[in-house]
């Protein structure tokens, strides 16, 4: 060995670590996810007539339920890769953000055949809103989640990256959709996926070099 | 691992040491011979600094081999260039365990790239040889050598948690 390194030393440094654990990452980050719902709500307002038909409106339920299940899949990949091990498959985050990419196919497909001019379906102001609020929300996320990958061994620190940044977009827009009033098919094609994908890029060009070790 | 985790420091010693003795194995023939022992070290190191992300209800093996997996192609992308090439045969000859290196070894991780960028990370990253000399000695233009290497390493870099 070169000098300056044994083993002796190195177990003499040994300090008694808590194992991480993916189950208490995944739980704090649902924690904020409701923070942040709580928040849009606090300073935008529900839905309006939340109660009586809205929150029954299957677009609405759609839209929540799918931001649900890719938040879910991708965040439980992105805390479990803070633990690596040869053998462990972690893609279903894939086929949900498959299932999730429906929704923009089906937006640009409704747009083509609209009668309405499309301009008039995507509210330009509301949209901006709904980037701000959505994209700010999956910041505090993806930073809480890209500070728990530091203190694990992530061993693709690309692909960490894209699934924190996707985890991130899909849990802030889905505490955004709260409030969002929207239930147009082109407008949530739009402006939910261009929110996701922000995070999600953001997450692979900024992610992997703060968790590099 | 687990003890280590507590903070048992005898039973890390012991850990560290079959650890040590496991990597040099595990790297014989996957890295010039005169950066094995710092690659080793710098796994150790890894090791130690990480020990957090052990999950105690899990084998030992499969993370310390994913952590080795990740030491090894950041050492490879280090571009190492040396002007002797000998194999440690002690090494190399030491007997490592079939089963265990069938499922995590390097090879596997080698096997999952095509053969031409396999055989130029293995004659410039681990044999020492010039791109240029890997050219002739392949047939692969000097550029595509390069081009190779860098699918190769991104590739295995990709793999490393999957068989």
């Amino acid at each position: 060995m070169p000098k300056g390194f044994d083993l002796d030393s190195l177990a003499e440094e040994l300090t008694p670590v808590k194992p991480l654990s993916a189950n208490s990452a995944m739980g704090g980050i649902i924690f904020l996810t409701i923070v942040g719902g709580i928040f849009i709500i606090a300073t935008l307002g529900f839905r309006d007539n939340f109660m009586d038909a809205t929150a029954t409106d299957p677009m609405f339920l759609i839209r929540s339920g799918l931001l649900l299940v890719l938040g879910a899949a991708s965040l439980s990949a992105a805390t479990s890769m803070a633990r690596p091990a040869v053998g462990i498959s972690r893609t279903g985050w894939r086929w949900a953000a498959a299932a999730a990419l429906i929704i923009p196919i089906a937006a640009a497909t409704a747009a083509l055949v609209s009668r309405t001019p499309v301009a008039e379906r995507l509210h330009p102001a509301n949209g901006v809103e709904c980037l701000t609020y959505s994209i700010g929300v999956g910041l505090v996320l993806g930073a809480a989640l890209t500070w728990w990958l530091r203190r694990g061994a992530p061993t693709s620190p690309e692909r960490a990256g894209i699934v924190t940044g996707l985890a991130a977009g899909s849990l802030g827009t889905l505490a955004y959709s709260m409030h969002c009033p929207h239930n147009d098919i082109v407008y949530i094609g739009l402006w939910y996926t261009l929110a996701t994908g922000v995070t999600t890029l953001a997450g692979r060009l900024l992610v992997p070099r703060l968790i590099r070790w | 691992m687990a003890l280590a985790q507590d903070g048992d420091k005898g039973a890390y010693r012991t850990l560290l040491g079959e650890c040590e003795t496991w990597l040099k194995r595990y790297y014989a023939r996957k890295i010039g011979p005169h950066v094995l022992e710092d690659l080793v070290q710098d796994t150790l190191i890894s090791l130690h600094r990480k020990r957090a992300s052990y999950d105690p209800t899990r084998a030992f093996l499969p993370w310390l081999a994913a952590i080795a997996r990740y030491r090894w192609i950041d050492h490879l992308r280090k571009a190492y260039r040396t002007k002797e090439v000998e194999l440690n045969e002690e090494l190399a000859a030491d007997p490592s365990d079939p089963a265990v290196a069938a499922k995590i070894g390097l090879e596997r991780l080698m096997g999952l790239i095509p053969e031409k960028q396999a055989l130029a990370i293995t004659l410039v990253k681990i044999q020492g040889l010039t791109i240029a000399e890997t050219s002739q000695k392949t047939g692969q233009s000097e550029s595509l050598v390069k081009v190779n290497i860098h699918r190769g390493m991104k590739r295995m870099a990709a793999a490393i948690e999957e068989e």
